[in-house]
């Protein structure tokens, strides 16, 4: 059989890590084009400070058109973090994470022929983010804040959302999976712009940032997310004032 | 308290000893200066300024020793057993032995020493002698990852003596305790009355990115007035050179300052959390010691709060 060098580099882990051959298959549905590329970044902290938070960027914006990217953690006991189609807005998100372990994360982005493109980094960290129960339960009045969001627009169209969540894993005793499962950006009118599908694995309060058209933040954006307990949770982002 | 305490035997001593000729961290230290006389009866140990490495053996936190009639009086342990082992042989050797030791704050780098010193008193404030207790499985799990093998064998001891504010006597020596706060929940602050000597413990940062993870920042401000009022003759900071020109109440102040108005105005520009690790500090503040690790770790630890002056709630 005769190996082409190129796709075998291409093919050549970064991280020369072992879970990646499995998650392929399980969390991208084992596409026969894919290859490793340095187009797609993650910007990353070497290391987690604290495993319950860890601050991470995808940027796959230099591929051009993208259709769905998705975030992988090689070792950890929920591989598969989120799914993000980023329809009109820009193929780039700041997010943050739990993590269990040093590991690599991962960030395979779809173009719009259907190639894979994975980028990522390694994270050191001490780890334990995703067993250790959440902040929120702490306090014995934790629903009363639960859902709340705050948010807000920049006429360049960064978007930033946080929505109060326990985002809890199941792991941490007494506390069972409880945690945001979708999330929607609309116009103003109702027209789709951008969706992610949420695993456990993100944060806790999920901080996100999203680049979208100016024009849209300008007019400003609807919010529809759901948690896997069925609370549903809507609101209008006003637009940004220029 | 007053009480003069047993000098350790030779063996001990020796033991002490033998285990430090392989111990990096004092290995480095310039002959046997481990103390740094500063004042009439006032000695210092100048810990790195860096955060825990393997290297410096997580010494990175200054010691202070008082000589009194009763023996030493040691503020702040360092990070590990072999730290609080290398004071204690310092002080059986030049102070006759050990009158007690007092805590500025909870926090490892320094009170992870306190387990050699555990046969006299160990004072703190009870909030200081709480949050050590409380946090004592976690921050042994962060010196042992962070600094490892100079960890070895630390099992700290915990604070076994309350104190408040006010006038203190040991061993004639006369201190003024300050209880204040804003670095963390409880900071305990000492002068010196003979000397004018403030030891301050994390509420002075010197040529040292200060740590904010418990931090109260108007109350450390505030804290700050109060400890420029007193005029101290010299100041003794938690990381950092003895200062005898103020100069640690006036950079601490003006870093906090400038670490407010950062993450205040990247919260404001939109920035994700990564984005404002990701901002330099400017050269003045970007080449303090352990900097710019510590600023990337003060926006993990406090950014969240700047994003909800920056978000509105939504309704």
């Amino acid at each position: 059989m005769a190996a082409d060098p190129t796709l075998s580099a291409r093919h050549t882990d970064p991280f020369d890590s072992g879970m990646w051959d499995l998650h392929r298959e399980e969390h991208l549905g084992d596409p026969a084009e894919w290859h490793f590329d340095p187009a797609v970044r993650l910007v990353a902290p070497g290391e987690a400070d604290d495993a319950r938070h860890l601050p991470l960027m995808l940027d796959a914006s230099s591929l051009g058109a993208v259709s769905l990217i998705v975030v992988t953690a090689d070792y950890s006991p929920f591989p598969w973090v989120m799914s993000f189609r980023p329809g009109l807005a820009a193929p780039r998100l700041g997010f943050g994470m739990k993590i269990e372990a040093a590991t690599a994360v991962r960030v395979s982005a779809e173009d719009e022929a259907g190639t894979w493109h994975i980028g990522g980094a390694f994270i050191d960290a001490a780890g334990g983010g995703c067993g250790v129960p959440a902040k929120a339960h702490e306090r014995a009045d934790w629903q009363a804040t639960l859902g709340q969001t705050r948010a807000r627009l920049w006429p360049d169209g960064r978007l930033r959302l946080r929505i109060t969540h326990p985002m809890d894993t199941g792991l941490a005793d007494g506390a069972p999976e409880f945690f945001l499962t979708e999330l929607q950006l609309l116009t103003r009118d109702g027209e789709s712009l951008a969706s992610l599908e949420i695993g456990v694995p993100l944060e806790e309060n999920p901080s996100l940032a999203f680049d979208l058209p100016p024009a849209v933040a300008q007019a400003g954006v609807r919010v529809q997310a759901r948690d896997n307990m069925g609370l549903l949770i809507e609101h209008l982002v006003p637009g940004a004032s220029i | 308290m007053t009480d003069k305490t047993t000098p350790i035997s030779r063996r001990t001593a020796l033991a002490g000893a033998a285990g430090l000729a392989s111990m990096p961290a004092v290995a480095k230290l310039p002959g046997n200066a481990f103390l740094e006389r500063v004042a009439d009866g006032v000695w210092m140990h100048t810990g790195a300024t860096e955060g825990f490495s393997t290297e410096n053996g997580g010494d990175i936190a200054n010691i202070a020793v008082l000589e009194t009639e009763a023996g030493a009086l040691v503020i702040d342990t360092g990070s590990s057993r072999l730290l609080g082992e290398r004071i204690r042989l310092e002080i059986e050797q030049r102070f006759g032995g050990l009158a007690a030791t007092i805590l500025t704050h909870h926090h490892p780098d320094h009170t992870f020493g306190t387990q050699a010193l555990a046969d006299q008193p160990i004072m703190a404030l009870p909030e200081t002698a709480a949050r050590a207790e409380a946090n004592l499985i976690d921050y042994s799990d962060l010196l042992y990852r962070e600094v490892g093998l100079p960890m070895r064998g630390t099992s700290p001891a915990l604070p076994s003596a309350s104190v408040g504010g006010g006038a203190m006597t040991i061993g004639g020596r006369r201190l003024e305790l300050l209880p204040l706060g804003g670095h963390t929940e409880a900071d305990l602050a000492l002068l010196d009355v003979t000397t004018g000597t403030l030891i301050a413990g994390d509420l002075l940062f010197l040529g040292r990115a200060p740590t904010v993870p418990d931090a109260d920042l108007a109350r450390w401000h505030a804290t700050l007035d109060t400890l420029e009022a007193l005029g101290a003759a010299a100041a003794i900071p938690g990381h950092g050179p003895l200062d005898r020109t103020g100069a640690a109440i006036l950079q601490t102040r003006a870093y906090l300052e400038w670490l407010a108005a950062q993450l205040t105005s990247a919260a404001g520009r939109g920035l994700s959390m990564i984005e404002a690790m990701g901002e330099t500090p400017p050269a003045s503040w970007a080449s303090l010691g352990a900097n710019p690790e510590e600023f990337r770790r003060s926006v993990v630890q406090s950014y969240a709060a700047y994003e909800t002056e920056a978000l509105p709630l939504l309704r």
